[in-house]
């Protein structure tokens, strides 16, 4: 029973966030190494979608499309397909992402018990899909709304739901773990050469600072210095007559 | 005569320098041995001020010091170091995470507005 119990706990399985970014969020450096993809509405707006891999390491990919992306639709053109995706009553569908490329990637790694809710959600949206809405009804919005029924931190969405903020959330989210990551090993430097439990008192500290071997003043100082005892004496004179 | 803990506080100084030299190579060569020692005693009683008093939490504040502008406390964007470091409601090893990650963040935006510049360069 318990052996279940921490089989369960372990996480065994992964989601995935993907993103196809937008064509301006590639650095040009990059443009040629990143993976081929269509000159489509996508590499405009760019695109999200998610991975589910099962315990045997097999890995299912779901993205949420408007209709419009079907092949039979292929023929329409962008002013025609536009007014389309910010209708909210054009019908959407979550399919088969395989085949889509992406440049940033979120891995998570999940309990079978998450792996199990994402998935319930992915096959309901998939049997009776909602309809598409480029602001409220996209494929961020699919992705977001799959993975948190795993309770997932995702990347902030400051505005409307979109792959933009997604990426730079991922980005982000990179090179500050790398930096984290050194601070750790500082971290564990400094546990392992120095005491956790002895202590340095500041007068002690103070004491041990470096005094200078030789210090110079010049006229002003001095001017200064004996200026100020000459108050200090007067002050000092008249309140021992009083 | 030097006391015992004197002793103790001189050989701790010494290790100090020692972690500052290899971690920080590039700003300990701008320093003579003077400056050097001087500061990071200033370093540990700040580090005391805000009550780390054992050597390894007087380390980690003072790597993290080592780690950001000299004149901190004058710069508005890192009033959050004092906000963290007098905060009552976290503990010493609490504030020391906080700090990491702030940095961490800080840092990586920085880095990600250089990388943009340099495209548009």
């Amino acid at each position: 029973m318990k052996q279940n119990k921490e089989k369960t706990n372990l996480r065994t399985c992964k989601a995935t966030l993907y993103l196809e970014s937008p064509d301006f969020l590639i650095p040009s450096k990059l443009k040629k190494a990143v993976m081929q993809r269509e000159a489509d509405v996508g590499a405009v707006t760019g695109h999200a979608f998610i991975g589910l891999t099962d315990e045997s390491g097999k890995e299912t990919v779901y993205g949420f499309h408007a209709a419009t992306a079907l092949p039979e639709n292929a023929n329409l053109s962008f002013k025609e397909k536009l007014p389309l995706l910010v209708s909210g009553k054009y019908q959407g569908f979550v399919g088969d992402d395989s085949k889509e490329p992406y440049d940033d990637k979120m891995v998570y790694h999940i309990t079978p018990k998450q792996y199990d809710k994402i998935k319930s959600y992915v096959e309901k949206e998939k049997a009776n899909p909602p309809k598409y809405n480029i602001f409220s009804g996209n494929c961020v919005v699919f992705a977001y709304k799959a993975l948190r029924q795993a309770d997932l931190k995702l990347p902030p969405q400051p505005l409307f739901y979109n792959p933009v903020s997604a990426v730079l959330g991922i980005r982000l989210y990179e090179k500050a773990h790398q930096i984290k990551q050194d601070l750790k090993q500082a971290t564990a430097n400094i546990l392992s050469r120095f005491s956790s439990t002895r202590k340095i008192s500041k007068e002690i500290l103070q004491g041990l600072k470096k005094k200078p071997v030789k210090q110079a003043f010049g006229v002003k100082t001095v001017v200064s210095t004996l200026a100020g005892n000459t108050v200090n004496a007067l002050r000092h004179r008249g309140s021992s007559c009083r | 005569m030097s006391t015992q803990e004197e002793l103790e506080a001189e050989r701790f100084l010494h290790r100090a320098i020692k972690y500052l030299q290899s971690t920080f190579p590039d700003t300990v060569k701008e320093m003579d041995d003077e400056t050097l020692k001087n500061k990071l005693i200033d370093d540990c009683q700040t580090a005391l001020e805000y009550g780390f008093d054992t050597e390894a939490d007087m380390m980690m504040v003072v790597d993290f010091l080592w780690r950001i502008p000299v004149d901190y406390a004058q710069l508005p964007e890192y009033e959050w170091v004092k906000e963290i470091l007098t905060s009552q409601d976290m503990d010493k090893e609490m504030k020391i995470d906080a700090l990491h990650n702030a940095f961490a963040t800080i840092k990586a935006l920085e880095e990600d507005e250089t990388e943009e510049s340099d495209e548009t360069e």
